[in-house]
């Protein structure tokens, strides 16, 4: 029963895991697959979970996410996409456990904690900071580029550590990448808007 | 010496090869042009020929830049098709940046060298004929770079001689002649590298080769193979980016391609926006609908999700439906995701009826659907439209999905 397929699935008889279900469906080989799957499912918990008024930029970071997940960790933008959500959850984290122990901690009042505390305020905003200080210092890299070149790099994600051939490669796959994402999500709401 | 000269030059069919033996004095020179004709297969020949003749070349100041041509004769020739001009740019760019790198660091060594190693690649990889002659090539090589070494001056003073003769290059050799003038390039000097360059007719290669007037030195070289790597990358940009092919010009263009990316961002921003709004009934019964589909097996686990929602199957069955005659109309305008969505989703209610048939081997059959066709829905993407029509009878005969078929 495969049409154009390249791969005919192997016949489960018994009820496997998700995982194996996952992965079969996931080596189905298609981009537009794994970030339908990617997307959807993130669009469904967030509809479940999160709350509406702050939607739309979980929803748009879900979009991202999903959209570097299919692209694979081969590419420089996905890295440095994945590696972005994965600091913001991490610096989330790092708050609120700064915001509890504040919370506990003011109760006992002691200095160190609170300094402790703060040092993880000043690690999470040293992160953001590092990375400023790196983008600043990484612009003269290339003598050929044009002088339009940063604003591409503020606009792909990890572009600031690119060489500029390299950069336009990245922008050529980021731009198809973006396109589809565009194409599936303008679809969903044609899909959900005419109910 | 010189006789052997005259006569190597006859037997070649080199008649560069032969151009620069006449132009210089050089002794034996005719074996190793023996050695290079493009278009049969007198390698052999050469082979015999450049082994014996670059033993007697240990004096030669020549040396350094004939090896290399030789050098890049050898890879050119075995790396496209005999007087066809195919080149895989990262073979002669490979070989090209070698040279470079040799005439780089000192003329002296390196340079030699490296032409040495790959010749001696070439020869003893490609070559089906006397591989040994290859290997035997390579001690004499070694010594006689040394000696090369030497010679280093007398060896620009004449290139430049040879430079001019390169100017006339019999068509099927202009291949090799080009390779050879970026080989030179790599080897010379940056001060003799502008009067020596040939003018080549205009093929159309990937890899690097300096234009007459240009700088050669490995920098240059470099900064050009940048530079076509940047234009490579600028047209596939020029073809994803709509409207880009009427603007000419790298800034404008750069222009072009920032505003679209900041555009589709934005418009992932808005859509984000509007999902947000969705309604949350309406959307969680489909997306759980393939999220469950694809995570469990339509085992026993499932059939509480199911009957549940086949309980009121009929309700959003008919419902969804409408939806997707409505869309019918629409698909066929709108982005082939739509579609795609369209065919997942009844694919995935369909999949409820399939279920509900109860056998076994229809769930089996009825995941592989719905996996095969949802492959086969997201073919539409890349344009295979008629994937809906394949798609479609397929599970219409297992499924009462009558008006589903509609859709299609």
């Amino acid at each position: 029963m495969d049409r154009k397929r390249t791969t005919p699935p192997p016949p489960n008889p018994n009820p496997s895991s998700p995982a194996l279900l996952v992965t079969r469906a996931a080596a189905s080989p298609s981009k537009a697959h794994m970030l339908a799957f990617h997307f959807l499912r993130a669009l469904s918990r967030i509809h479940r979970v999160t709350p509406v008024r702050r939607r739309t930029r979980t929803i748009r970071r879900a979009a991202y996410s999903s959209m570097a997940r299919a692209a694979g960790p081969r590419r420089a933008w996905s890295r440095a996409l994945l590696g972005q959500a994965r600091s913001r959850r991490a610096r989330t984290l790092a708050r609120r456990a700064v915001l509890v122990r504040r919370r506990v901690l003011t109760a006992a009042a002691p200095s160190s904690p609170a300094a402790r505390g703060g040092g993880r305020f000043i690690a999470a905003g040293g992160e953001t900071s590092a990375a400023a200080a790196s983008r600043a210092a990484l612009p003269p890299r290339q003598a050929g580029e044009p002088p339009r070149a940063d604003a591409l790099r503020r606009l792909v994600p990890g572009g600031d550590a690119m060489e500029y051939c390299s950069l336009l490669e990245e922008t050529a796959d980021y731009l198809r990448s973006l396109r589809a994402q565009v194409q599936l999500m303008q679809g969903l709401v044609d899909l959900f808007s005419c109910q | 010496m010189e006789g052997r000269a005259g006569g190597g030059g006859g037997g070649g069919g080199g008649d560069y090869i032969s151009s620069l033996l006449n132009s210089s004095p050089r002794l034996d020179f005719g074996l190793l042009a023996g050695g290079v004709p493009v278009m049969d297969g007198v390698v052999a020949a050469g082979a015999d020929a450049g082994g014996d003749c670059l033993d007697k070349l240990c004096g030669d100041p020549g040396f350094a830049e004939r090896a290399a041509r030789l050098s890049s004769f050898n890879g050119q020739r075995y790396a496209g098709a005999a007087g066809l001009f195919e080149m895989p740019p990262p073979a002669p760019a490979a070989s090209n940046g070698d040279f470079g790198c040799g005439g780089v660091g000192s003329r002296e060594a390196s340079s030699v060298s490296d032409p040495a190693s790959t010749m001696k690649d070439a020869i003893a990889k490609k070559r089906k004929a006397p591989g040994g002659k290859g290997k035997g090539k390579e001690p004499s090589l070694s010594t006689s770079c040394q000696v090369g070494e030497e010679k280093e001056s007398d060896a620009k003073r004449c290139k430049t001689g040879e430079g001019e003769k390169k100017e006339s290059p019999v068509k099927p050799k202009a291949e090799l002649a080009g390779s050879d003038s970026s080989v030179e390039d790599g080897v010379q000097k940056q001060g003799k590298g502008k009067n020596a360059k040939p003018v080549e007719p205009p093929k159309d290669y990937v890899h690097v080769r300096a234009r007459r007037g240009q700088a050669t030195d490995s920098h240059s070289l470099a900064e050009r193979v940048r530079r076509e790597r940047i234009s490579q990358r600028m047209k596939v940009l020029q073809d994803l980016v709509p409207g880009c092919n009427k603007v000419i010009g790298k800034a404008l263009m750069l222009d072009e391609i920032i505003n679209y990316v900041q555009s589709l961002q934005r418009q992932v921003e808005f859509l984000s926006m509007k999902l947000a709004t969705v309604n949350p009934l309406d959307f969680s019964n489909l997306p759980t609908l393939l999220y469950k589909d694809m995570y469990q097996a339509c085992g026993p686990s499932a059939s509480p999700v199911f009957s549940l929602e086949s309980s009121n199957s009929a309700f959003p069955f008919s419902e969804q439906g409408d939806v997707f005659q409505s869309f019918v109309p629409n698909t066929m305008e709108n982005q082939c995701t739509l579609n795609q969505l369209d065919l997942a989703l009844s694919q995935a209610t369909n999949a409820q009826y399939a279920f509900q048939d109860g056998t076994a081997n229809t769930n089996l059959q009825q995941r592989n659907f719905w996996e095969d066709d949802l492959q086969s829905v997201f073919h539409i993407e890349n344009g295979q439209s008629q994937e809906n029509g394949v798609s479609a009878p397929s599970f219409h005969g297992q499924l009462q999905a009558g008006h589903m078929k509609m859709e299609f």
